[in-house]
């Protein structure tokens, strides 16, 4: 308990809480213009972030990334477009709800299923992680070293519909892991003489160049096309009535807790949490028929699932210090950054800070519900922004944040260079996230790796050895693995199959 | 920037093995502990993922079609106009200051999406000002600094 009022003290101090309120407001307008991922708008505030506090910090990433996941229903709603990946899956509901004058059963019940699943999410965090880095705290690098790589496994996962261009993703991100000075002898790795590459490839400039940067070429290239205009007014209450919130709990607490649990699977988004939440809720329904033409029983589902997805991904970050996302890579990246390793440890070392992340989850899903409503009024101006005023302002928030990293232009050419590099990767269908979770993992891998190789005196027998580390060893070993196993059987089978009919 | 998927996986083939081969040459001290030994997994898996990813579209390889922002001169300019702004901005900002350049760089972009020159420098001066004033007085970041930061200190 006096954990928890150490890390309310933290929560409650000024720099905090205005730094709460800015982050909304970035969050909730990022999230609102259609192309703008919430983990773009983390992208472009980490540079910021750098500068404040741990907690400050943290409190951005959590208040700004919960804003936009709703925010991206705004032109959902409004335009059929959504705003962020997460609300792919109930915007047709959104839109015809919106179109028959039903605002408050869409974006009001979208909003209050948002801030409700944020809540629940962080509710299952409070309890659930503390128990989980209890089993933990014993673990070694043997366990981690597996862990992480059990987590580079989930690339498959956030690979899109290719996974074999997910895998070489990885490896791109695990090589860049790789640049700099090696961590047990101080070699100097694919420096090629340059000093700044000494200290290895910063993860923010990459995040920049590969979210913000890449983002800009793309829409540099689709210039001219023809765009949505926003048809729709606002008419109707912006909140839904008690009775129809009423009528979703079932949904609401279903969604809250498969966005939980599908948020602390790594690799596992808010993306998936929604689509799941929704076929759940679809399975569910007392009007199934309705779903894709203006349900609300659909947005209820998956829009609690999204925001819950957010703050389950944080129970992987904190307990094994293996993100679950992409919004959480940066998480680890910035707690490290900021001296506070995460792993069970972070709940006995960092009680007060543990607790502060939970206070903010809270905080900023209560606060959800009134600066969203104002965002509903505001969508529809915000949506409208030209191009030619925002992505102007978007570049100069790259170069800004790029420069801030290390006050050095170096990092400049780092931006660019993932910037170009990703682009021509997403423009060939090579996904984006996979190289990300290789730059943050990869360090951890390796580093855990080489301490275990040396306590092992070079026997890999000693990997499998102690009981935790031998069963997460198998089952990274069967998930890496499966997908081969089973194309073989498969293949085996089709031969057989014809053979047996002749 | 569409390639046909044989050209991408050879490309990415090749720098995978560079990679595999660059790491043969690191030292190695007496121990366990290789520093060649992870960089050689990488360039490996690299290598084979982008052999593979060629060998499953080597029917493909001659579909080489150009993308049609290439035949729009305005779409050309402003995907040239992102990199040459990244480096303007390294080369001039310690010599000139960030707000100037910043300003440049915005009212260009601004007039090259299609904003009216007035309106673009309007763009410009505000947000160049503001956003540096924000990074530099808020933030505390000593973005590097010219006459106009020194109006502004």
């Amino acid at each position: 308990m006096t954990a928890f009022f150490d890390g309310l003290t933290l929560v409650m101090q000024a720099d905090v809480l205005v730094t709460i309120l800015i982050s909304a407001a970035f969050g909730l307008f990022v999230g609102m213009v259609p192309g703008l991922s919430a983990t773009m708008a983390v992208a472009l505030l980490v540079p910021v972030a750098f500068t404040l506090s741990p907690v400050a910090a943290l409190a951005t990433i959590i208040t700004c990334s919960a804003m936009a996941m709703f925010a991206g229903d705004i032109p959902a709603a409004f335009l059929r477009i959504p705003g962020t990946p997460a609300s792919a899956a109930y915007t047709y509901d959104m839109n015809d709800l919106v179109r028959s004058g039903r605002l408050g059963d869409a974006l009001g019940m979208s909003l209050l299923c948002s801030a409700t699943g944020g809540i629940l999410g962080a509710v299952i965090l409070m309890f659930g992680a503390p128990l989980l880095a209890d089993f933990a705290i014993n673990f070694s690098s043997y366990e981690y070293f597996w862990l992480a790589l059990l987590g580079l496994s989930c690339a498959t996962l956030v690979a899109g519909d290719d996974a074999l261009k997910g895998w070489l993703s990885l490896t791109i991100g695990l090589f860049l892991s790789v640049i700099g000075l090696d961590f047990v002898t101080g070699i100097q790795r694919y420096t090629f003489g340059v000093t700044n590459l000494q200290a290895g490839i910063g993860f923010i400039s990459v995040m920049i160049g590969a979210f913000a940067l890449s983002e800009l070429f793309r829409k540099a290239t689709g210039f001219g096309e023809k765009q949505a205009e926003a048809r729709l007014g606002i008419s109707g209450a912006p909140l839904p009535r008690m009775r129809t919130l009423w009528d979703q709990r079932n949904h609401i607490a279903r969604g809250g807790v498969i966005g939980t649990l599908i948020g602390a699977l790594p690799g596992a988004g808010a993306d998936i949490a929604a689509w799941v939440a929704y076929a759940v809720s679809k399975r569910f329904a007392k009007e199934p028929e309705r779903f894709g033409r203006g349900s609300v029983e659909a947005v209820a589902g998956a829009a609690t699932a999204n925001n819950a997805a957010l703050s389950g991904s944080y129970v992987p970050t904190l307990v094994f210090g293996i993100p679950g996302d992409s919004i959480t890579a940066i998480v680890v990246g910035v707690l490290i950054l900021k001296g506070i390793q995460p792993g069970p440890l972070v709940f006995v070392n960092s009680a007060d800070m543990v607790n502060a992340i939970y206070i903010v989850f809270l905080l900023a899903n209560i606060l959800l519900v009134p600066l969203g409503i104002a965002a509903i009024y505001l969508g529809r101006t915000v949506i409208s922004i030209r191009d030619a005023i925002l992505y102007p302002v978007i570049l100069l928030l790259c170069l800004y944040g790029a420069y801030a990293v290390s006050n050095n232009t170096f990092e400049l050419w780092i931006v660019l260079a993932t910037g170009i590099l990703v682009w021509i990767m997403q423009e060939n269908n090579y996904p984006a996230a996979p190289l990300i979770l290789g730059l943050v993992l990869g360090q951890v891998v390796e580093q855990n790796f080489m301490s275990s190789l040396i306590k092992a005196d070079g026997n890999i027998i000693n990997f499998f050895n102690r009981p935790i580390a031998g069963v997460l060893g198998v089952l990274t070993l069967v998930v890496w693995f499966y997908p081969l196993m089973a194309g073989t059987i498969r293949r085996v089978r089709g031969t057989a199959g014809p053979t047996d009919q002749t | 920037m569409r390639l046909p998927d044989f050209w991408t996986g050879l490309g990415f083939a090749a720098v995978g093995i560079a990679i595999a081969v660059y790491a043969q040459g690191f030292h190695v001290p007496a121990g366990a502990a290789s520093p060649r030994l992870l960089p050689t997994i990488i360039g490996s898996f690299m290598a084979l993922f982008g052999g593979l990813i060629a060998l499953r579209g080597w029917r493909e390889a001659g579909n080489v079609a150009l993308p049609g922002w290439l035949s729009s001169p305005r779409q050309v300019t402003l995907v040239v106009f992102l990199p040459v702004a990244v480096i303007a901005y390294g080369l001039l900002a310690p010599r000139l200051g960030s707000s100037l350049v910043t300003m440049v760089i915005l009212t260009l972009h601004g007039i090259l999406y299609g904003l009216r020159p007035l309106y673009a420098i309007v763009l410009g001066v505000c947000a160049g000002i503001a956003v540096s004033f924000l990074f530099i007085h808020v933030l505390g970041i000593p973005l590097p600094a010219g006459w106009i930061e020194e109006l502004l200190s």
